[in-house]
């Protein structure tokens, strides 16, 4: 990826999906620091960190690349799918890193106790799990739909699906939970649910990358 | 009038021609029929059973309150760019040229969306209700309770939702207000508000509960037990509410149209 491919996403980078993180991000830092208990203050940080950041990159993801306004001369110019498909997507999951991070920090600097969400990896892998398999489904679905209000759907719909069928999920589709560690769940069963779910984010990437060579199909 | 109808018969084949559309309804057909004709644990049809006469309308609002789940997420993510493409296109410019009044392109508007995904799931559930007599799981009193229950239930969640899918667009990024509006369906209707403060158990609700409990006497959950909270009363002040919610957005947006266009 060169630097003009980057200047060119960052030029032409919506700039919503910059402020809105770090928007969302001030409001749960401010909501944080005013309820002072500290399971408020937990399930606030869970909140955030499991359900808010992935519901924000996967509905970011489903406009990234087709809600491009010179999607033409993109296509024209040599720049391959991988590449198109890794700037826009990256912008997108570092935005969300950078937010995640930055508000582990302040609710470290709060002295909230995140041990129930798993260790320093396994905390990190609580919202990164689900932001890239959010990820996935929107991209994949928006270029499969040729439409990004079909990513957008899967994802907004996954997302509430899962949420409002906890329990069944976590008893009879525990792989492809998205939130089983948000739910404090471990052991065996969350490193399966884990391997599976990045199993079919990279699957699904892939079938976008895929997809992304058949550009008449977006025009 | 013409013109009135002529944009909203426009509208209304502009939409529910989307391929997102049925892509999006064709998931949530299938996801509910499962759920309607599968045995428990999966679904709640339990073999031999049969709808008594007693349980008809309460059957019949729990069925459109489980539908106010998911579908009007999909409303809401799919109405979003309805207004914001006549702009991206152009063709607002060219509306206003004509004698076209903002309050009529609004109405007509509203209207043939709102119409575009009421149809599909009207259509669905009259399917569902006629299969559910064929094979003996329900009276066919239901045909009468079930578009009752559809008129007072899926129909006000649907307008309120298509109002604010059509007026938040207008000073917002499409894309944030899906974040925005998933978040917002899952907070303000199934947040309990013991645990969280939430629009739920307000008379802003839409998810139906109201009139599930008011009109129907009936609960969300098979396994709830807890008494009604919500009477008649409740309810019709629950829906003058959200109709009253849906006459000052759209009044809203006209406003807004009609200083941009005096502004352009």
């Amino acid at each position: 990826m060169n630097r003009s491919a980057l200047k060119y996403t960052w030029l032409t980078y919506r700039r919503e999906q910059l402020w809105f993180p770090i928007a969302f991000l001030a409001l749960f830092v401010f909501i944080s620091v005013f309820m002072r208990h500290p399971a408020i203050r937990f399930n606030l940080a869970r909140a955030y960190l499991g359900f808010m950041v992935p519901l924000l990159g996967g509905i970011a993801a489903a406009y990234a690349v087709l809600d491009d306004p010179a999607i033409e001369l993109r296509f024209a110019t040599p720049l391959s799918a991988a590449e198109t498909l890794g700037t826009r997507l990256g912008l997108i999951l570092g935005v969300q890193t950078l937010s995640a991070l930055g508000f582990e920090v302040v609710v470290y600097a709060l002295r909230v106790d995140l041990s129930p969400l798993g260790g320093l990896l396994g905390l990190q892998l609580v919202w990164f799990t689900p932001t890239l398999a959010l990820i996935a489904v929107a991209t994949f679905g928006s270029l499969a739909g040729a439409q990004s209000a079909v990513g957008a759907f899967l994802a907004g719909a996954l997302w509430l699906v899962q949420l409002t069928m906890k329990s069944w999920f976590e008893l009879n589709g525990k792989y492809v939970f998205l939130f089983m560690g948000v739910f404090g769940s471990a052991g065996n069963d969350l490193l399966m649910n884990r391997v599976v779910l990045l199993v079919v984010s990279v699957a699904l990437l892939l079938g976008a990358w895929a997809l992304l060579h058949r550009q008449e199909r977006f025009l | 009038m013409s013109v009135f109808t002529g944009l909203l018969r426009h509208e209304f084949g502009m939409s529910i021609r989307r391929r997102g559309l049925w892509f999006a309804y064709g998931a949530l057909f299938v996801f509910y029929t499962v759920l309607l004709f599968s045995p428990p644990p999966i679904g709640e049809m339990v073999k031999g059973e049969v709808i008594s006469s007693a349980q008809l309308w309460p059957v019949a609002g729990r069925f459109m309150v489980a539908l106010n789940v998911y579908f009007p997420v999909a409303v809401g993510i799919l109405c979003a760019d309805r207004m914001q493409r006549d702009y991206r296109l152009g063709l607002r410019e060219l509306q206003e040229s004509t004698p076209l009044r903002s309050a009529q392109y609004v109405l007509a508007k509203y209207f043939g969306v709102l119409a575009s995904v009421l149809l599909p799931v009207f259509v669905w559930v009259m399917v569902i209700v006629g299969v559910m007599i064929g094979i003996g799981h329900a009276p066919s009193a239901i045909l009468m309770a079930q578009p009752v229950a559809f008129a007072v239930i899926t129909i006000p969640a649907f307008a309120f939702v298509v109002a604010f899918s059509l007026a938040c667009p207008l000073v917002m990024p499409t894309s944030i207000f899906q974040i925005l509006f998933t978040g917002y369906w899952f907070w303000a209707n199934f947040i309990p508000p013991k645990l969280f403060p939430t629009l739920n158990g307000t008379l802003l609700t839409p998810s139906g509960v109201f009139a599930l409990q008011g009109f129907f006497h009936g609960r969300a959950s098979l396994t709830n037990k807890e008494p009604l909270i919500y009477s008649a009363h409740d309810a019709t002040l629950n829906l003058a509410v959200l109709g009253g919610s849906v006459v000052v957005l759209l009044v809203l947006v006209e406003r807004l149209l009609a200083r941009r266009a005096r502004l352009a």
